[in-house]
């Protein structure tokens, strides 16, 4: 305990759990409506699309990666998600095709012309997020809060459009809403959530961070409302405890906050189990 | 449902605010350090030999590890270095403490040799180093360590400039 209140004093420490914090509950409110609109897979698709994307900016050197990496994601996260269903290449071939296309050729140009004396250890850092999060700037800090705060808010102002496209999108039509700016609006959200999401737990690892505290919180709930809410807080409370384990006992981030989302799961199947799913 | 969200948007605007108190204080505490010193070295040059009275002032307080990798996880250390190596101003003359890999580095234009102290991360495919000079007129290899042990160095932390480009290193280092 005192050697946690000890790493609690240094500055990185701080900001990777607020940092974490809010990642957490961005990645966790959006998880719930890309699980129901069956796009689980989305966040590893954009995440190698995120990847390739840094990749250009590593070899233009470019310093401030976010100008590319963020417009490339998003023009590719509204194309899956607005025109995948409707396209020869349906949804998930569409996020297969991109997110495999995007690895390679992103690893290739690396290999080709990044000037890092240390490739495998760039690669690795951005596939597995290895320390990002504890080595975070000041100004990375301040676009992470930004980012996160406008995306909640953004799901507190628009919940009911939120529910109305997650559920029946032919229904939200009918009624008036405008479905296909609201999926649009969804695909910058999720794009800019993975953009965030990569200091957090690198590009093949966030899927978890989407999916498991959707599908824990599924377990135990079954409106749509409360399982967003317990989606939220058990993202949190896994996105803290996996960081504090990780740091003292000197675990990597990305993978030990996976773990925890993962044995939460686990014990919200269990208590599903027993319970009947009948929490609430 | 509005209370919940109610709580969550109370909940992000907290971290947000504990977050840039943290990082005001944090600033504020690099400041003061480096004022303080900044103030320290301007006295030390307008010190007159005859000023004994004052010159005791201003000494220094006895050398401790200011900085003691040793203590933390590998996590830890790896992120602290991470710090060291990026932001270099904030731990110039502060002394240092740090286990990991004895490593040897010739540049091959001159011969000169360079000795560092290197850590890996936690996926152990990153390892970060920081080089290190001994106290004295140490020989390589007699003096130092084989390549590949693992060492404990102490020593206090500066930079040089080398054609250009700036490189952390421990100066007056010493070997455990």
């Amino acid at each position: 305990m005192e050697k946690l209140i000890e790493y609690l004093s240094y500055p990185f420490v701080r900001y990777a759990l607020v940092v974490g914090v809010l990642i957490a509950l961005c990645s966790s409110l959006l998880g719930v409506t890309l699980v129901l609109k069956r796009f689980s897979f989305i966040g590893d698709g954009l995440s190698h699309v995120a990847f390739g994307a840094m990749s250009i900016a590593a070899v233009l050197g470019v310093t401030n990666n976010t100008l590319i990496v963020l417009p490339v994601t998003i023009v590719c996260a509204i194309l899956l998600l607005k025109t995948g269903q409707n396209t020869k290449i349906k949804g998930d071939a569409a996020i297969a095709m991109i997110s495999v296309g995007a690895l390679a050729f992103g690893y290739l140009l690396m290999n080709l012309f990044s000037a890092s004396s240390n490739l495998s250890g760039d690669v690795c850092s951005t596939l597995f997020g290895s320390t990002s999060i504890l080595t975070l700037k000041t100004e990375d800090v301040w676009l992470s809060a930004v980012l996160a705060v406008m995306v909640v808010l953004f799901f507190i102002f628009f919940y009911h459009k939120i529910f109305d496209v997650t559920f029946d999108e032919t229904f939200a039509k009918t009624v008036g809403t405008k479905v296909d700016m609201y999926n649009v609006i969804i695909a910058v959200i999720v794009a800019v959530v993975i953009v965030l999401s990569m200091n957090l737990v690198g590009s093949l690892l966030i899927s978890a961070l989407i999916i498991f505290p959707a599908l824990s919180a599924m377990r135990l709930f079954h409106s749509f409302r409360s399982v967003t809410v317990c989606s939220a807080v058990l993202s949190v409370i896994c996105a803290v405890v996996g960081i504090l384990i990780s740091i003292t006992a000197g675990t990597p981030v990305g993978a030990t906050i996976v773990a925890v989302d993962a044995v939460v799961f686990v014990v919200c199947y269990t208590v599903g189990c027993i319970t009947g799913g009948k929490i609430v | 449902m509005r209370k919940a969200i109610r709580f969550l948007a109370v909940l992000v605007f907290v971290i947000v605010l504990s977050a840039c108190q943290s990082e005001k204080i944090a600033k504020e505490d690099n400041v003061t350090s480096d004022e303080i010193s900044t103030q320290q070295e301007n006295q030390v040059e307008k010190q007159v030999p005859e000023q004994s009275e004052q010159s005791e002032q201003l000494e220094q307080p006895e050398q401790s590890t200011d900085v003691d990798l040793t203590t933390l996880s590998s996590t830890m250390v790896y992120s602290e270095v991470y710090n060291m190596v990026m932001t270099p101003e904030d731990y110039i003359g502060k002394t240092v403490k740090m286990e990991g890999t004895f490593a040897v580095y010739e540049n091959e234009e001159n011969g000169k040799k360079y000795f560092a102290c290197l850590i890996s991360d936690a996926t152990a495919c990153c390892s970060q180093g920081i080089e290190f000079v001994l106290q004295g007129d140490a020989k390589y290899p007699e003096d130092y360590p084989k390549e590949g042990d693992n060492i404990t160095v102490e020593g206090i932390f500066g930079t040089y400039d080398e054609e250009g480009t700036e490189y952390c290193q421990l100066e007056n280092a010493t070997l455990e």
